[in-house]
């Protein structure tokens, strides 16, 4: 009876600790044995830190509450002048809306009139994308601690901490992740492929808490622009 | 002058598209066509060029329709997603993002702009689309068709549509819009009138 009690909140133990890590639909990295890396060995081979410029499709889910709305987003990250340029189309073809996106702030090129009437769409997707691709990177001058099978890079900003986990061989950018303060956001990043355009995420799940919504990216594409 | 009126006159009618007398007979024809159709089933290919990109997001399908008010419209490839309509209401679907829901075009504007223009069109229902629409022939064989917004402000620039040689189910449409996107589906290997089960139009 003890042994059964024992194994059964060893599973629940496990489940819940399970559900803490979720991936969403993507399986879960693959993580590896650390080495004393320095930071700039640790940043060294990300995505996020390269300078050319890509374009991806991804196939988009956006959860905001109840509402599910699914989209085929159209990407063009310029990662030296840090802008990005997101077209969005629906199944149907229906060009959604067509935003330019800086580090602070974005414009609205295009919004189907119809989708007008959610306010602050634009202004939720273009934080959601600037989170993703553009706004936080880690630094160099970042606190680095190294676990047995993770990096992780830390930064105070105000009264909240912002953390990017780095993991896997290479290492890949798994996570960033703000708490504390007013705001409360995750980023993970799954799935890394080798492509033509460089070694990127096949999956990417942003949770913002504070502003209840989440957007799932699924790589469907990516191409390098220039270099 | 009035010699070059003339010519420039008589080299204009030449040219143009078809006279208002000359396009009646035309919509009388392809409405006697569509009069006989009950159900059309068609593969379809879907693309969306985006000028801002210079790309094109390529999809593919299966399209369903029974009359008055019945629609399948049916992604498969490269992601499966998809809509039924029976009247007012229906359902759509995305594979990817495992989401089903059920929607009503009465408060569903996006759904009802594309119901509306699919049965529009299935059905030939040209005096819907005359009260939205300036009509102008392009060609007479197949029928092919150029329709402009009666009402500015909106996206789309203008329509181009294609007809089968039977006159029974449009083959392309082709949608326009003002910042150069457009949108370009073909419909194939359509079936005419071939009994369809009740389960089409669920899902």
């Amino acid at each position: 009876m003890t042994m059964t009690k024992t194994v059964l909140v060893g599973l629940c133990l496990g489940l819940i600790l399970c559900g803490c890590r979720s991936a969403g639909p993507f399986p879960a990295p693959t993580l590896s044995a650390t080495h004393p890396l320095a930071m700039s060995e640790v940043l060294g081979g990300s995505w996020a830190l390269d300078s050319s410029t890509i374009r991806m499709r991804h196939t988009v889910l956006l959860e905001l509450g109840w509402r599910k709305l699914p989209m085929v987003g159209l990407l063009e990250l310029d990662r030296t002048a840090r802008t990005i340029r997101l077209v969005a189309v629906n199944d149907l073809g229906i060009k959604l809306f067509d935003l330019t996106v800086t580090v602070d702030g974005y414009q609205t090129n295009y919004l189907f009139p119809e989708l007008a009437t959610y306010a602050g769409l634009g202004e939720t997707v273009a934080a959601s994308v600037r989170k993703i691709f553009l706004d936080p990177l880690p630094r160099d001058d970042d606190r680095l601690t190294i676990t047995a099978d993770q990096y992780q890079t830390r930064r105070s900003l105000g009264d909240a901490e912002l953390t990017f986990t780095f993991g896997g061989e290479r290492p890949d950018l798994l996570g960033k992740e703000l708490r504390g303060g007013a705001q409360g956001w995750v980023v993970r990043y799954h799935d890394y492929r080798d492509l033509p355009a460089g070694r990127l995420p096949g999956g990417v799940v942003l949770e913002d808490h504070t502003a209840g919504y989440r957007l799932t990216l699924w790589l469907e594409k990516a191409n390098l622009i220039d270099g | 002058m009035r010699l070059f009126l003339a010519i420039t006159l008589l080299v204009l009618l030449t040219c143009s598209p078809l006279v208002a007398a000359e396009i009646e007979p035309l919509f009388q024809r392809l409405e006697a066509a569509a009069t006989n159709v009950r159900t059309v089933t068609s593969a379809f290919t879907q693309e969306k060029r985006l000028a801002i990109f210079d790309e094109v997001l390529t999809s593919s399908g299966r399209f369903a329709f029974a009359k008055p008010d019945q629609l399948r419209w049916e992604l498969l490839e490269p992601v499966k997603a998809g809509f039924v309509l029976s009247g007012d209401r229906g359902r759509r679907w995305h594979g990817r993002a495992g989401t089903s829901e059920s929607f009503d075009i009465r408060t569903d504007p996006m759904m009802r702009i594309v119901a509306e223009q699919l049965l529009a069109w299935a059905r030939a229902d040209f005096g819907w689309l005359r009260e939205r629409y300036q009509l102008e022939v392009l060609g007479e064989n197949p029928a092919t068709l150029k329709l402009m917004p009666r009402t500015g402000g909106g996206f789309l620039d203008h329509l181009r549509i294609i007809f089968a040689a039977d006159d029974t189910h449009v083959q392309q449409v082709e949608m326009h819009e003002q910042d150069g996107d457009a949108t370009i589906l073909r419909f194939s290997d359509a079936t005419i009138n071939q009994p369809l089960p009740d389960a089409t139009f669920r899902n």
